[in-house]
């Protein structure tokens, strides 16, 4: 609108005769907040003649006015900063100009402003219907992380972000508002200035399941780590279908877009920003000292160095009680991380182009010692806007960025780091790790190896030759790119278009040097992947807008999206080393196959509209409809259509604008319903053989490839196509938004309630029919929820100001159907149970929720369970349990008849459940923060706890540290006479032999209650709250400013800020970290707590110097 | 102009609008650009084989091995299996569904019906044949299961056991009938896949020519028979090793082991023997057992180096440990040439045949002819003959002579031989994933329907 009114008083300016010689004007003043406080990068503009600029960090600004705009006519001058009112002044361009000051209003609110809505829309924030969450840059900047998606951790209500390693570059997986998805990613779709990007996680695992898969191999990026946070202007996160239905099936699982920051009119603004921070991790499993390496309180002969050469060890901490020395191996392969991250952007612009540039390098070493666990990041952008006609800009952004990352070996594989170092007995040590004498790596397993098995497995890794010898690099060049256009045709008329280019190529290097453990040819291997993912993305809309006088305006959007995607992969293995540790394929005497090619296509083809109508600047009605074609669907279900519709009504505008009371200055009650949906992944719905496939082995390592003697082999798939359509959201939201004591607090409360049908997932059907499963929309789910934030600002004043606010979000998730299933698989973590039911860590459960651990427990009363006591007749627990014990559960005790024929110990001993069950569910009860900012003068003090109230972590990294012995608990509790029920696992017993003692010898640890996960027997007893409390972030900052810098240094401020990520936990959890995930965000699965690297805590100094 | 320029503009959107009705119909969209919608028999032949080697080898064959105490495990999850048979609900579901699925009776029997429609009776009795071996296995280790129904998504989505005897019944028929296919060589019936020198038939596809290739076949086809019938015999009583004795008169007859049924492997890791990668992989998770190594030391036997590492060197000696016991002092291990990537594990042998005809004569109270197989065996294997027979003298010989292989199982079952430390269960439980998506299957017993345990023997 103020566009089209300046083009037409431009045009009469130069239509206008020349004037009378003119002198040109000069326009200067300061803005500041009403508490007095200067602002920077505040706006000045005098639209009418489309000349701005932009204050100082003093609050100064100049504005020059050429002598032949200056023809003595009043102007309206407007002055605006994000976070406050905009205030527009009258001024008469005649000399001499007095000083136009501003004294604006905090507008915490953000009322007026104009925010993006996806696809092209925008939508003033007072008129958005549903709950908004918002992280600016000043949030993101503050995070101090280099991942996108890890910055937005506990900054909104609802968007639950996990990280699955303390490795820099870890991926990091959102949930917004609930699982509500088996099958398919549960992460937001992503778009940066409009257009889509990927954000995929991907794997080596395709190539080699036993180091490459998630339950090990390494934590590897997910890809919006190319994206540079100091980009970044704003995002805007669609929770809700209602808000998420304009992007219709891609929206199902949320949407986050993404705005970078632009140039402005005005004086030319150059930034530097220099980063330098340190990392370490602080908590650990608590390791005994003990016992050493042995078996039954005896010494393993092979350790204590009684059979010389070349012998192997059963490698458990069973054995004798020490005297000597011994060795910690809790952080012995731990080092403090540093990184540095330096910024420099410059942005400015004139009359008719802006344009903002940034280049950045970011250097992060991990908390891993050696040569691979870092992020290198290098990233530039160039984002411009140019008029070219009077109704006519055209608009480029492009972003080129390198990354590249390494990270150590974690989770279970035989080089696994922390696998390797925590179970290590406390007897051994494992340096040096290559034996002097004989050259060769020694581990705990294989302690003096002779050179004949140089290139054998050393049944593990010793850790320090894991961390410095194994390589797992990822290297990414990415181009995001777009152009595009807006063309105001007529003053109620505009088109928008933009064409845009998402292109990474992604070279992943595996290297194992000679003698590793982990693969089936420890002669050395290399492997080489490359991933090519591309995305070209077309989207065209015209909006009309109308009005009837200033009660009645609407507006009408038509648009057309055409999206193209594919993914390349490609994969070879190179087996055995010429020379050690060069890991290129050239080095390798034979390429392995299989090699792996595949390739992906998908192609949308989206149409919507949307309507809006505004009533008495007080109604605020938006309704959409977007039809969805896309080529992952069935050619009969092929298109589909995704409605919303909304009303909010700012109620305290019945008061004619005036504030209703000083309690209640703003008050907005909304309401928003809409559908969206999740697509399958391709070729589900056509049949075929399967190629470059392998028959598994029970250890994964062991496959046989399906071709043999130069003969390729084909089978049918396991998995039989489906007539798929999309999944489908369909969710209810109403809340509202209050502004209270004028400005000085906020209330934002919603109710959603989310039903997401036809759920994408491989049903379970019986093998004997020659498949394991087929593709269905075969489940639905429920969630519903609350999320309410309050912030308060007690202290607004010159010299001081405070603010604190709080968030909570509460979810409720429902699985209500699940096509007569009692469970289904949820995600999987590498090869412990995908395609089958048993031996999934985690399941979906009909009636129960989404996302939930399944594994064995004891056998205990109220479950029905039916034993063999050796009698014809079988033994019913409930039989032989009171009421009360049924009711909770009681631990069933065997006696001697019983263990003789069950699965215990013995008499005294609980009784092994034979079938596995939901064990604990990872999903919070509710999440929250606390944040706070503290201004005193220049010194900002701020912080932010992290609240998870709620959630089981499945601790399998004490399971397995009980089973190996080298866990503190095994050390306390070894041999010890108990009763269970009173003295061990106390709680109500029941059974025949329930209070007679028992002792806790290796075999209950190793056989009855802790195992190797996968293997594992009675993982309940480890499956524990994970609730916290995190001290998240906390930073100090002070601001320079004044004439002294802008003077003698000619600069506009310099800030320093010391910054605090993690540095406090409260938890109950015993392990190293209840937020690290075993799952990455590949795998979808949460809450196991599996020999990750745990997240660090991190001191960051911070320098920003602006001219 | 500005109105002419809207008009433009929105018959642009119109035009834009309706040039993309193909964008959804390219045919890398609408079909997986990676793996094929067709597969040629020959493919199907291939994947087939190996997935009887991955049966043969895998988790399945280690199982067996380490009940029958050949090995001990000394690391979870081997130790828990080896002592006190834990395993999970759904450990050998992989097993189950490779019986049907993809590599399995699915594919078998698609090569058996294209084969057939095209004329090819030599390419479908070969199919015939690897049917009968995989399926027997699965009727052997689980009794009563989906046949007749299997391997028909569409017709039978959730399908009915047959009853164990049923099955075997059917696979000695279709084996009849496949020794009448392969055995007519007339060049017509050759037309897709089969023929001598094929590289794709990995056991006897070296063989000069099509009849040598096919007699090979037939004599396994034989010998197959024999196996099923000695399965049916505890339960049916003494015709069954009648039958055994008949078939097994024309089942595998080369003392040399040419004809043997072995696995076939290459020396990269995805192609190499399974228990070669699994004993590189896991070092000593699974050792020698103290069961079978002292059978062997017991008679000094000579595939004692074939079979296992020395645990000390000198002297050379062999020592295995109990079950599950953590072995305290130097212990055998698989030997070289048994862990090595290419070793083609044996599946159906001559010594298999023999032994059966042996077992047969014995149980018949033909001692004599007994006696002379057992002894043509131990010749063949470079053992001393020995002087007199017993039940007990042939089925700890077959035990030694099949180690590693399911069959060693089956025989222990029917017979109580050889003498065991612990008591390892008689059969696998229903896969749990089965059971839950198929309400046909039915509650598991103790037993199968032929295990009824040792019978009283003519053999003594």
């Amino acid at each position: 609108m103020s566009r089209i009114s300046r083009l037409f008083l431009l045009a009469a300016v130069g239509a206008s005769p020349p004037a009378l010689a003119q002198q040109s004007l000069t326009l200067r003043g300061t803005v500041t907040s009403a508490a007095g406080l200067p602002l920077d990068i505040a706006q000045v503009v005098v639209p009418s003649l489309g000349l701005g600029t932009q204050t100082r960090d003093d609050g100064s600004y100049v504005l020059t006015i050429p002598a032949n705009l200056a023809t003595g006519q009043t102007v309206l001058v407007t002055s605006r900063a994000l976070g406050f009112k905009a205030k527009t002044v009258s001024v008469v361009l005649q000399a001499p100009l007095a000083d136009v000051n501003f004294t604006l209003e905090a507008n915490p609110l953000q009322l007026g402003e104009i925010v993006v809505t996806g696809a092209g829309t925008t939508r003033e924030v007072e008129k958005i219907a549903n709950a908004r969450s918002a992280v600016d840059s000043g949030l993101i900047e503050k995070s101090g992380e280099a991942n996108i998606v890890a910055a937005i951790s506990a900054k909104a209500p609802g968007v639950n972000v996990v990280e699955n390693a303390g490795d820099p570059g870890a991926s990091a997986s959102i949930r917004i508002r609930g699982e509500n998805t088996i099958g398919r990613p549960s992460d937001p779709l992503i778009v940066v200035d409009g257009i889509p990007v990927d954000n995929s996680t991907n794997t080596v695992a395709a190539l080699d399941a036993q180091t490459g898969g998630p339950q090990g191999g390494v934590a590897s990026p997910n890809r919006a780590i190319d994206i540079n946070p100091d980009d970044i202007a704003s995002m805007e996160i669609l929770k809700g279908a209602a808000a998420g239905s304009i992007y219709g099936a891609r929206a199902g699982q949320g949407v986050i877009l993404i705005t970078t920051k632009s140039g402005r009119s005005g004086a030319t603004i150059t930034t530097l920003r220099s980063q330098y921070g340190l990392s370490d991790v602080n908590h650990f499993p608590d390791l005994q000292r003990q016992y050493g390496e042995g078996d039954q309180g005896v010494a393993d002969p092979c350790a204590s160095g009684q059979l010389g050469l070349n012998c192997r060890t059963a490698g458990y901490s069973w054995g004798q009680a020490l005297a000597g020395t011994t060795y910690d191996h809790t952080n012995e392969v731990f080092q403090t991380g540093a990184m540095t991250d330096n910024t420099l952007s410059v942005s400015g612009g004139d009359a008719k182009t802006t344009f903002f540039a940034s280049g950045t390098y970011t250097d992060q070493n991990g908390p891993i010692i050696g040569p691979h666990d870092y992020l290198h990041r290098t990233s530039v952008r160039l984002k411009a806007d140019h008029e070219i006609a009077p109704t006519f800009r055209l608009n480029g952004n492009v972003q080129f960025a390198n990354t590249t990352q390494d990270a150590a070996q974690k989770g279970y594989n035989f080089s696994s780091i922390t696998w390797t170092s925590w179970l290590t007995p406390p007897n051994f040590n494992n340096l040096p790790f290559i034996d002097p004498k004989y050259g060769v790596q020694r581990s705990f397993r294989f302690p003096l190896p002779s050179p004949v098995y140089a290139d054998s497995s050393k049944g593990y890794d010793n850790p320090f030759f894991s961390a410095y010898d194994n390589q797992s690099s990822t290297n990414t060049n990415r181009v995001v790119g777009s152009v595009g256009a807006t063309w105001q045709t007529l003053n109620w008329l505009s088109f928008q278009y933009t064409l845009g280019v998402d292109y990474a190529h992604d070279n992943r290097i595996q290297g194992e040097p000679l003698g590793n453990s982990q693969t089936a040819l420890p002669t050395g291997q290399v492997l080489s992947l490359d991933l090519d993912h591309f995305q070209l993305d077309h989207n065209l809309s015209g909006t009309a807008k109308w009005s009837r006088g200033p009660n009645v305006e609407g507006t009408f959007t038509l648009g057309q999206n055409l999206n193209a995607r594919s993914e390349q992969i490609s994969g070879v293995v190179g087996d055995g080393l010429f020379q050690d540790f060069q890991y290129s394929l050239n080095n390798t005497n034979a390429e392995r196959s299989p090699i792996l090619n595949s390739q992906a296509y998908i192609h949308n083809d989206g149409y919507f509209s949307q309507a809006t109508l505004d009533l008495a600047q007080q109604l605020f009605l938006k309704a959409g409809v977007r039809y969805d074609g896309s080529s992952t669907f069935s050619k009969s279900n092929q298109y589909a259509w995704f409605p919303s519709a909304s009303a909010a009504w700012e109620f305290t505008k019945l008061f004619n604008g005036q504030r209703p009371s000083d309690i209640l200055s703003f008050g907005k009650l909304r309401v928003a319903y809409g559908q969206s949906g999740t697509e399958p992944a391709p070729y589900q719905t056509v049949h075929f053989y399967q190629a470059a496939s392998a028959f598994q082995d029970f250890f994964s390592a062991a496959n046989l490839a399906e071709f043999l003697n130069g003969q390729s082999g084909l089978f049918s798939q396991d998995t039989l196509p489906g007539k798929l359509k999309p999944e489908r959201t369909k969710e209810l939201e109403g809340g509202a938004d209050f502004g209270l004591f004028g400005d000085r607090s906020d209330l934002s409360l919603t109710y959603y309630h989310k039903s997401t049908d036809n759920v994408i997932l491989p049903l379970v059907v019986a093998a004997s029919t020659g498949a394991t499963n087929q593709w269905a929309n075969g489940a639905a789910i429920r969630n519903d929820g609350v999320e309410a934030s309050l912030n308060v600002r007690p202290i607004q004043s010159k010299l001081l100001s405070w603010e604190i606010g709080a968030t909570y979000a509460a979810n409720w998730n429902k699985v209500t159907a699940l096509s007569g299933l009692q469970f289904v698989p949820y995600g999987g973590l590498g090869s412990f149970g995908t395609a089958s039911g048993a031996g999934a860590l985690e399941v979906t459960l009909a009636n129960g929720s989404v996302d939930n651990f399944f594994g064995y427990d004891y056998v205990r009363c109220g479950r029905g369970v039916v034993l063999s006591d050796g009698s014809p007749n079988p033994y019913s627990v409930d039989g032989h349990c009171s009421a009360s014990q049924k009711r909770n559960h009681a631990l069933f005790i065997a006696n001697d008849v019983l263990a003789a024929n069950n699965t215990a110990e013995g008499a005294g001993y609980p009784i092994l459940d034979p079938t596995e069950r939901g064990t604990g569910n990872p999903d919070p009860r509710w999440t929250g923060n606390i944040h706070t900012t503290l201004r005193i003068k220049h010194f900002t003090i701020s912080g932010l706890l992290d609240i998870r109230e709620g959630g089981s972590v499945y601790d399998a990294t004490l399971q397995t540290l009980d089973y190996y012995g080298t866990s503190q608990e095994s050390a306390q509790l070894r041999n010890k006479n108990v009763v269970f029920g009173s003295s061990f696992m106390n709680g109500p017993v029941a059974g025949p032999g329930a209070g007679t003692p028992a002792k806790l010898d290796q075999t209950f640890f190793q056989s009855y209650r802790g195992s190797i996960i996968g293997f594992g027997y009675a993982t309940a007893p480890f499956t524990v709250d994970g609730s916290y409390i995190k001290l998240r972030e906390i930073s100090v900052g002070y601001e320079f400013t004044g004439r002294f810098l802008a003077h003698n240094l000619g600069l506009g401020s310099i800030d320093l800020r010391v910054a605090g990520r993690n540095l406090a936990v409260w938890t109950s959890y015993k392990g190293a970290d209840p937020e690290v995930s075993a799952g990455g965000a590949e795998s979808g699965v949460q809450g196991i707590d599996y020999f990750g690297v745990p997240q660090t805590r991190t001191f960051l100094f911070t320098l920003t110097i602006t001219r | 102009m500005r109105r002419a320029l809207s008009v433009l503009g929105a018959a642009g959107v119109l035009v834009t609008l309706a040039g993309c009705r193909q964008f959804l119909d390219s045919t890398k969209l609408t079909h997986n650009p990676n793996d094929p919608a067709i597969a040629p028999t020959g493919a199907l032949f291939v994947a087939a084989q190996i997935d009887l080697y991955s049966q043969e080898e895998g988790h399945l064959g280690r199982t067996v091995s380490l009940w029958m105490e050949q090995f001990s495990g000394q690391t979870s999850p081997y130790s828990n299996l080896s002592s006190l048979y834990q395993y999970g609900v759904d450990d050998y579901y992989d097993n189950w569904s490779r019986s049907y699925g993809g590599g399995g009776l699915i594919d078998l029997r698609t090569i058996e019906q294209r084969s057939l429609a095209l004329g090819d009776s030599i390419f479908a009795g070969q199919a015939y044949v690897i049917e009968a071996m995989a399926i027997s296995q699965t009727a052997d280790i689980w009794g009563d299961i989906p046949y007749s129904q299997a391997s028909q998504p569409s017709a039978f989505p959730h399908p009915k056991p047959d009853a164990q005897q049923a099955v075997y019944d059917s696979l000695l028929r279709s084996l009849e009938t496949a020794i009448v296919f392969l055995a007519d060589t007339a060049p017509a019936h050759q037309v897709t896949n089969a023929g001598a020198g094929v590289a794709f038939d990995f056991t006897y596809g070296g063989l000069a020519t099509l009849q040598q290739e096919s007699a090979a076949w037939i004599a396994l086809a034989h010998t197959l028979r024999a196996r099923i019938f000695m399965h049916m015999a505890a339960k049916l009583g003494p015709t069954m090793y009648d039958s055994a004795i008949a078939d097994g008169l024309q089942g595998i007859a080369d003392p040399s082991g040419a004809s043997d049924y072995v696995t076939e492997h290459n020396a990269t890791a995805t192609t190499a023997n399974v228990w070669s990668d699994f004993m590189s992989i896991y070092p000593g998770y699974i050792v020698a057992a103290s069961t079978m190594i002292n059978l062997m030391n017991a008679s000094n036997d000579p595939r004692l180096p074939a079979y296992w590492t020395p645990a000390t060197v000198s002297p050379t000696t062999y020592a295995g440990t109990p079950p599950g016991v953590t072995a305290t002092g130097p212990v055998s291990q698989l030997s070289g040439t048994r862990s090595a990537q290419t070793f083609t594990q044996p599946v159906v042998t001559y010594a298999e045949n023999t032994l059966i005809l042996a077992e047969a004569s014995c149980q018949l109270g033909q001692k004599a002819n007994a006696l002379s197989y057992l002894q043509q065996e131990q010749s063949a294997a470079g053992a001393t003959p020995a002087a007199a027979v017993s039940l007990q003298a042939i089925m700890n010989e077959k035990y030694v002579a099949m180690f590693q292989t399911l069959e060693a199982w089956n025989d222990y079952k029917r017979t109580g031989f050889p003498t065991l430390v612990g008591t390892p269960p008689r059969r696998l439980t229903y896969p749990f994933t089965e059971r839950e998506a198929n309400p046909n299957i039915p509650a598991d017993g103790a037993r199968n329907w032929n295990d009824t345990g040792p019978v009283s023997s003519n053999c003594g």
